[in-house]
């Protein structure tokens, strides 16, 4: 598949000014919008923006670029176009903790969800790296195949488990509590949930922009890759360890928000090319811009209450992913990474 | 020296290769030969150090390479695969690049960029630096994956079939470009089907056969008609035009 040439305007900065425009708006759009000089008014509109607003952008911001760069990341190491987040099952399992916390009543406890969340993506990671290293240990490849089948295992397990939990429920405002969870939303956010989840996107992140030259090796295929002196078993955990602390967070303050991180490098590919170096960043840029401006357009449309940002973010994705389909096989197998 | 000692291989009950030892000096360029299923490409990997052998080791300089760290280990050895994939729709240079990998941090932009187009240069493909891989024919795409393992300035190159998919005036400078590696002392090794081609190109040739070495020596030595019916299970007549060996396959009866 032949892209066209890059843009030429540096696309980090141009990506720089939508994602500032974006944020401007996540914090002056709502029910009542606040315009930019009443950011800092000693009144309700002040403390609007201090309390409520500017958590929810910030956290907007950073479960967008996390969502981005996990699923640039991923489908660098895993050589297809198609993959994201959810291949690796972390989302599922981090939302199975969540869950599972609300079913058991640790929801009450203002971290209740948030641990129980982390734990389960921190125990998938594991159990995700042992399986994918399954292979490697008796001389098989490693790599996507068996990264792969262990997410699809997990994903499988974890929705079901889900499913069971919410067949299960001990109420009707149990389940009605799960299902709204699980739509994924940042509706309300604290700072407690910035600070909660912060530090682990920035971990996850750290960890990720660390797979960027060794990504681009993998371009010629493992076997290239190992030649090139690509250490695979570490880059395996980086990107398990990456996208585990990044996505689990994400999924732990607000919820299975889908598609940004298979919609946006796709994107990010038409501008900067398809180097996977050089779209991890645009991509994390891409996914902020993505998740702060689907976040503001939830809130401004009318409506008696707000509609789920990961419901938002499905009736734009599943689209875009029929369209990524169809191009793919006008281009025959080429369009699934050129193998 | 590049040596593998008593090394065997095996996939589940079958086995690749069978306690093969080799010595390979720098500066000559060494062929590997043998029919189909040989173990030809098992035994490069395993001297890339990127096939395990189940027994016996290999080593660079006395140097285990399963010791080696893998950046190390490529800045000494480079590899290139048969036909490998490319996933990516990188530009040329870009893909030529990546040859730098493993010495990350160790030159400037500059020195590398040096390198690369040098690399560029020697393998012809410089015209075509700004194209996409996925542009390319077969045989530009193979120049340019030689052109990418040049760019790693390896003091041993192995190769699979890098001849595979060149034209003929491809073929013979590639062959010239790795005369004129050995001779300032970087060890060639690369497998080849054609055994006129190994017989003109090669200062020493690995025979193998079902997983073991059938012989080994200098081409006059090992491209007997005997071996190579013993080998191939065809018949062939060898012809010689001045000091070379021109050698015609034919189905045995």
């Amino acid at each position: 598949m032949t892209r066209p040439a890059p843009f030429s305007p540096p696309p980090i900065t141009l990506l720089s000014l939508l994602l500032a425009a974006a944020f401007i708006l996540s914090l002056s759009a709502g029910k009542i919008w606040i315009a930019p000089a009443d950011w800092f008014a000693d009144n309700a509109d002040g403390w609007i923006m201090a309390e409520l607003r500017m958590p929810r952008a910030l956290l907007g911001l950073a479960i967008g670029a996390v969502l981005g760069l996990s699923g640039a990341a991923l489908q660098g190491y895993l050589r297809n176009p198609l993959a994201d987040p959810t291949v690796v099952g972390v989302s599922s399992c981090a939302a199975l903790g969540g869950v599972a916390a609300i079913f058991f009543g640790l929801s009450v406890w203002p971290y209740g969800i948030f641990v129980c969340a982390m734990v389960a993506a921190g125990c998938s990671l594991l159990l995700l790296g042992l399986m994918a290293g399954y292979g490697s240990a008796r001389g098989m490849p490693a790599g996507p195949l068996g990264f792969l089948l262990g997410g699809m295992v997990l994903s499988t397990l974890a929705g079901s488990l889900t499913a069971f939990l919410i067949s299960i429920a001990p109420n009707p405002y149990a389940t009605g509590e799960i299902i709204t969870w699980l739509m994924g939303a940042i509706t309300d956010r604290t700072w407690d949930d910035v600070i909660r989840a912060g530090p682990f996107m920035a971990a996850g992140a750290g960890l990720l922009m660390m797979t960027g030259r060794s990504l681009d090796g993998l371009t010629l295929g493992e076997v290239g890759a190992r030649s090139m002196g690509v250490n695979m078993t570490r880059l395996r955990w980086l990107i398990i360890g990456g996208v585990g602390l990044a996505v689990g967070a994400s999924v732990a303050v607000s919820g299975v928000v889908g598609f940004v991180g298979l919609i946006v490098p796709h994107v990010m590919r038409s501008f900067v090319g398809e180097k996977p170096s050089a779209i991890l960043i645009p991509s994390a840029l891409g996914g902020a811009i993505l998740t702060l401006t689907a976040d503001s357009l939830v809130r401004l449309i009318p409506g008696p209450s707000e509609i789920r940002l990961g419901i938002v973010m499905a009736v734009l994705g599943a689209p875009f992913f029929l369209a990524i389909l169809l191009r793919a096989r006008t281009q025959g197998a080429g369009g699934f990474g050129h193998a | 020296m590049l040596k593998a000692h008593n090394i065997s291989v095996a996939l589940g009950t079958k086995k690749l290769l069978g306690n093969v030892s080799v010595n390979l000096r720098p500066g000559k360029i060494n062929v590997i030969l043998g029919p189909n299923g040989a173990g030809k490409s098992t035994l490069l990997g395993c001297l890339a150090g990127l096939i395990l052998p189940s027994s016996g080791g290999v080593t660079l300089d006395n140097m285990p390479l399963a010791d080696m760290d893998y950046r190390a280990r490529a800045r000494h050895i480079g590899f290139l695969p048969q036909n490998p994939p490319v996933y990516w729709d990188l530009a040329v240079r870009d893909l030529v690049a990546l040859g730098r990998f493993p010495h990350a941090g160790r030159c400037s932009k500059a020195c590398d960029d040096a390198i690369i187009d040098a690399a560029m240069a020697a393998a012809d493909v410089t015209d075509f630096a700004a194209r996409r891989v996925m542009s390319l024919s077969g045989g530009e795409r193979a120049r340019v994956l030689m052109a990418r393992t040049l760019a790693g300035q390896p003091r041993w190159l192995l190769a699979d079939e890098p001849l595979a998919g060149l034209d003929p005036r491809h073929q013979l400078q590639s062959l010239a470009q790795m005369r004129s590696m050995a001779q300032s002392s970087t060890g060639i090794v690369m497998v080849l089907h054609d055994l006129t081609q190994a017989a003109h190109i090669a200062d020493h040739i690995l025979l193998l056969k079902a997983g073991q070495i059938f012989a080994a020596g200098v081409p006059g030595d090992i491209l007997t008609a005997r071996n190579i019916e013993a080998v191939y299970d065809v018949s062939a007549v060898i012809l010689k035009r001045g000091d070379r060996l021109v050698i015609v396959p034919q189905m045995s009866d």
